[in-house]
């Protein structure tokens, strides 16, 4: 082959490369990149694999690269994970993510710590080592992004800390729909909505997309409303609709057709002795008017006690409530809000305190704290006294931090994940002075 | 459920309805623990709505002493009440997608 060829050849190459670079970072629909992407990597792999046949040693090289560059991704997922070769899959997931152009390295870790979770299952006890060694990846970050978030929560629930797990998670859909590119999204989304329905906790998941919203976890969302409310809610088109839009298909299969054979939930929470009302009202996701009518029934038994005796019963059905967020702090009578108020003013005064000593945390320390704050936060705004309340307590301290971390450490991603929460959170509030200035802080980007 | 309201209520220990005199408790705890002494295998448990639960003599005490506290035996007789605890319901078994974490490959479970 001649120079010339080789050259004309090479440049072929880069000019590909560039369209798939350009591919990834538009800021088309959803489908719309995938469908670019789907081309691009087309074009790559079959220009590869004809200049390797017709080329020399380097040719085949170039290919090789080629190949890893456009199926690392994939060869990460389905080969070296199973086969529980840690190092391997970080190498292939990172190279893989060089298309997708951020969170390279999160996207690495996530390989990583999925790989812990195959050894651990094998081994039936966390692996120690390859935990150890990606602890130290990950507190390498400078800037936070969410495949690093991601793989983070992977480790949690290799060591067991499924809380933990589940908040980091869900802390995911908080950054930038940009940031969360490829495999960071679609992993978080599948863990939560296979952890809250293999549980059968459809009120989590009914709630799942108010914090990932992905089409995964909407489908899944519709699944749980149907399966808890019953044909009426949602029709079978419209939930075949979402399901033909969410991947992965097949394997969502069972959860489609178990939302299609539900039926219409018996109304067992309005009759009956009261004690059996009030634990079908904890079982269930009752509406806020079954619950003012059931605290109703309950003072009209309550009210020929002496106080301290009502105050005792009270504090029994609280702690009853304990066991359903959902139900908790929806009224006094399920009390549970007050203790998660109480907690959530605990976690600000912690973080307070210590913006206020001027200590900082590793950034992904530092996420796992707001993230804790910010679960708290979503726990208590059923109830729109307590949103109020709490939103109040939060809104200058978290816009003051961000705005800090935006300019000062230079972690911009975490700070517009910040900015965009007080953003929304300052709209239902109908604090205009806040919302125009988080408006032009989301306005900066994270990058 | 956890509920030791109901569990360990004292008119349950005492197999009493919730309008018995003092008289009436004194009697029935010295009964239940003459019984638990010689051992008799019909006083080593007794009915909840929950369900049969062990009974012993520290049980029979803690129960006659809550009922000498007027607060307390209002709240017991609250729970005791069968229009407040009447067919509480067995927990249903939850719908589960049971194998989800293995079809949405999570690794996990």
């Amino acid at each position: 082959m001649s120079a010339e060829a080789l050259i004309v050849k090479i440049a072929g190459y880069v000019v590909v490369g560039l369209i798939v670079v350009l591919v990834r970072r538009t800021k088309y629909t959803h489908w719309l990149r995938r469908v670019a992407a789907f081309l691009g990597m087309t074009l790559v792999l079959s220009f590869a694999l004809v200049f390797a046949v017709a080329g020399g040693p380097i040719a085949i090289a170039i290919c090789l690269a080629l190949l890893l560059l456009a199926l690392g991704g994939p060869m990460a997922t389905y080969i070296a994970t199973p086969a529980g070769l840690p190092r391997v899959a970080t190498t292939l997931a990172t190279l893989g993510a060089v298309p997708y152009h951020v969170d390279k390295r999160g996207i690495g870790s996530i390989a990583a710590a999925r790989t812990c979770l195959v050894i651990r299952n094998r081994r039936q006890r966390p692996p120690a080592d390859e935990l150890a060694r990606l602890d130290q990846r990950l507190a390498g970050v400078t800037v936070l992004r969410p495949g690093t978030v991601a793989a983070r929560a992977f480790a949690c629930v290799a060591l067991g800390d499924r809380e933990l797990a589940r908040i980091l998670f869900k802390s995911v859909g908080d950054f930038a729909a940009a940031l969360r590119t490829g495999p960071t999204q679609a992993f978080a989304a599948r863990w939560l909505v296979a952890d809250a329905a293999s549980q059968g906790d459809w009120s989590a998941l009914r709630a799942l997309p108010r914090r990932l919203d992905t089409p995964l976890t909407r489908f899944a969302a519709a699944c749980a409303t149907r399966i808890e409310d019953g044909p009426s809610a949602i029709s079978g088109y419209a939930l075949t609709a979402k399901w033909l839009r969410a991947s992965p298909r097949l394997a969502t299969r069972p959860l489609l057709r178990m939302a299609l054979a539900s039926a219409e939930p018996p109304r067992a929470v309005s009759q009956g002795p009261l004690l059996a009302r009030h634990v079908a009202a904890l079982e269930s996701d009752a509406s806020t008017s079954t619950l003012i009518a059931l605290a109703d029934a309950w003072n009209d038994v309550l009210h020929e006690l002496a106080p301290e005796a009502r105050a005792s019963v009270m504090a029994s059905l609280a702690a009853m409530a304990d066991a359903n967020p959902a139900v908790r702090g929806r009224h006094p009578l399920f009390a549970g809000a007050a203790d998660l108020m109480r907690d959530f003013e605990l976690a600000l005064s912690s973080l307070e305190r210590r913006i206020g000593d001027g200590r900082t945390l590793a950034p992904l320390d530092e996420w796992v704290e707001l993230a804790r704050l910010r679960d708290l936060y979503e726990q208590l705004t059923p109830d729109a006294a307590y949103r109020r309340l709490a939103y109040d307590a939060v809104r200058h301290l978290i816009t003051n931090y961000a705005a800090d971390l935006f300019n000062k450490r230079k972690q911009k991603p975490m700070a517009n994940a910040l900015f965009m929460w007080m953003e929304r959170e300052a709209r239902v509030a109908q604090d205009e002075e806040l919302l125009k200035l988080n408006t032009k802080n989301v306005a900066c980007g994270y990058g | 459920m956890d509920a030791p309201w109901l569990e360990k209520n004292p008119f349950f220990v005492l197999e009493l309805p919730g309008d018995c005199s003092a008289m009436e408790i004194e009697r029935a705890a010295q009964k239940l623990l003459a019984m638990l002494r010689v051992g008799m295998t019909g006083a080593k448990t007794y009915a909840t709505p929950l369900g049969v639960r062990p009974r012993d003599e520290d049980a029979v005490r803690t129960a006659v002493a809550a009922l000498r506290d007027p607060a307390a035996r209002a709240v017991a007789e609250l729970w005791a009440r069968p229009e407040v605890w009447e067919a509480v319901p067995e927990a249903e078994a939850r719908l589960r997608w049971v194998d989800a974490h293995k079809r949405l490959g999570t690794l996990d479970g």
